[in-house]
């Protein structure tokens, strides 16, 4: 069930060669940049998808020195990040997960919409038939939440566990990443995706908002700078630099 | 339908400009800086800078970039995990977005789509610009809740940062 697929790989599913080439020094010619889940722009194949308040705005990046711009979605109120999975958008606004198809990449369409118990900020990640949405509630706290997506058409919540306070996530194979700001990085098992089992709890004196899954790097968006931690133990990542100052 | 009418009803209850704070004395509040049009979308790559207020990143191929948040890009090579080095920042002022594709980043500079060619070193070269795409990123209102400011004032230019300091009898609110 929960196979190898990554964040890294989702990128790959564009129908571009990726070389992650260790020689490179900047990188190929083609080659899709990975955004945290925090973001508000994503590129998926040749095209950027930027959101604002209430909508999705569409650009053709074929030529990638010169976007043309599409279409305006409207999508909701208070839209906080984008996350892209195979040809799909997830959405997160303050209080709903919105699910967009780009069969039509000119025009993204809804495929269904979840609504959230509790307001707060809501980065995604998805993998297979599982999202997971962090929702941090405005006076501390908040929790992580799963939904089941094998019908895209109805995301179902079907386990929500309490966070301390959850920012921006990520994934590689069956290991999930939490932010938790002062409370450093949660670790999850997922091998069963619909019950997260904590694996581990990083504190590094550093606070943590958001992850990339960079091959067996995690990158990670810190006050005041970045961190870096070698995850070839998906489940015991290890802190290996950080650029402060 | 409700939700737009309860935005309207919180923007115009805690965002509009008000004249009855008369007699407050000297008290905090954030007064915006100015700058010229010119100066605020001219995009430059510049020696290795201190991060103050890190903000979103992106990554691709040997390179990490960190948003300085209103204030441009820190341009990080990681081809050494253990050993990340800062080899540049790209000025751009109000970024807070970056997405990134082969030599491009696509950001915003004020509020426009910009896309930035980072295939050499020290170096960048904007490519192209889309006016007005992200009108929310526009500066207008300070970075807190509840707090008194000055009143943002287009002639004076662009606003692209906000300072806290002593100000007497603040005008606005919010």
């Amino acid at each position: 069930m929960k196979t190898k697929l990554s964040i890294v790989l989702l990128l790959c599913t564009s129908f571009f060669a990726i070389r992650c080439g260790k020689d490179a020094v900047v990188s190929s010619s083609t080659e899709t940049g990975q955004n945290g889940s925090l973001t508000r722009f994503i590129i998926i194949g040749n095209y950027l998808y930027t959101i604002s308040n209430d909508a999705l705005k569409v650009y053709d990046i074929t030529n990638l020195s010169a976007p043309v711009y599409k279409n305006l979605v409207q999508v909701g109120f208070a839209i906080q990040t984008i996350f892209p999975y195979q040809d799909k958008l997830f959405i997160g606004s303050n209080t709903a997960m919105y699910i967009y198809s780009t069969a039509n990449p000119e025009l993204p369409k809804k495929l269904s919409e979840a609504a959230y118990f509790v307001r707060g900020h809501d980065p995604i990640v998805a993998l297979d038939s599982v999202a997971y949405s962090t929702v941090r509630n405005r006076g501390g706290g908040g929790v992580l939440n799963c939904f089941n997506i094998k019908d895209i058409s109805i995301p179902q919540n079907v386990n929500t566990l309490g966070m301390a306070n959850p920012y921006g996530l990520g994934i590689k194979d069956s290991a999930l990443y939490v932010c938790e700001a002062d409370s450093g990085i949660k670790v999850f098992n997922i091998a069963h995706a619909y019950t997260p089992i904590l694996k581990n709890e990083i504190k590094f004196n550093e606070t943590a908002y958001d992850v990339i899954v960079k091959n067996n790097i995690l990158v990670c968006y810190i006050k005041g700078g970045v961190s870096l931690f070698d995850i070839a133990d998906i489940f015991t990542p290890t802190l290996i630099a950080t650029v402060k100052n | 339908m409700k939700n737009i009418l309860f935005f309207f009803s919180v923007t115009v209850s805690f965002l509009s400009c008000t004249d009855k704070n008369n007699g407050l004395g000297n008290v905090d509040a954030y007064v915006p800086l100015y700058a010229n049009k010119q100066d605020a979308t001219q995009i430059s790559w510049q020696s290795p800078q201190a991060i103050v207020n890190g903000g979103k990143i992106a990554t691709i191929g040997n390179r990490l970039y960190q948003v300085e948040e209103d204030k441009g890009i820190h341009v990080i090579d990681i081809s050494k995990p253990t050993a990340p080095v800062k080899i540049g920042f790209i000025k751009n002022s109000l970024c807070r977005e970056l997405s990134l594709k082969g030599n491009y980043i696509y950001t915003n500079n004020l509020t426009d789509l910009v896309v930035l060619d980072v295939s050499s070193t020290n170096t960048v070269t904007l490519t192209s610009r889309i006016s007005n795409a992200f009108p929310d990123l526009v500066l207008q209102y300070p970075p807190a809740t509840n707090c008194y400011f000055e009143c943002a004032d287009p002639v004076k230019g662009i606003v692209i940062q906000w300072n806290l300091q002593q100000v007497d009898n603040p005008k606005c609110k919010r």
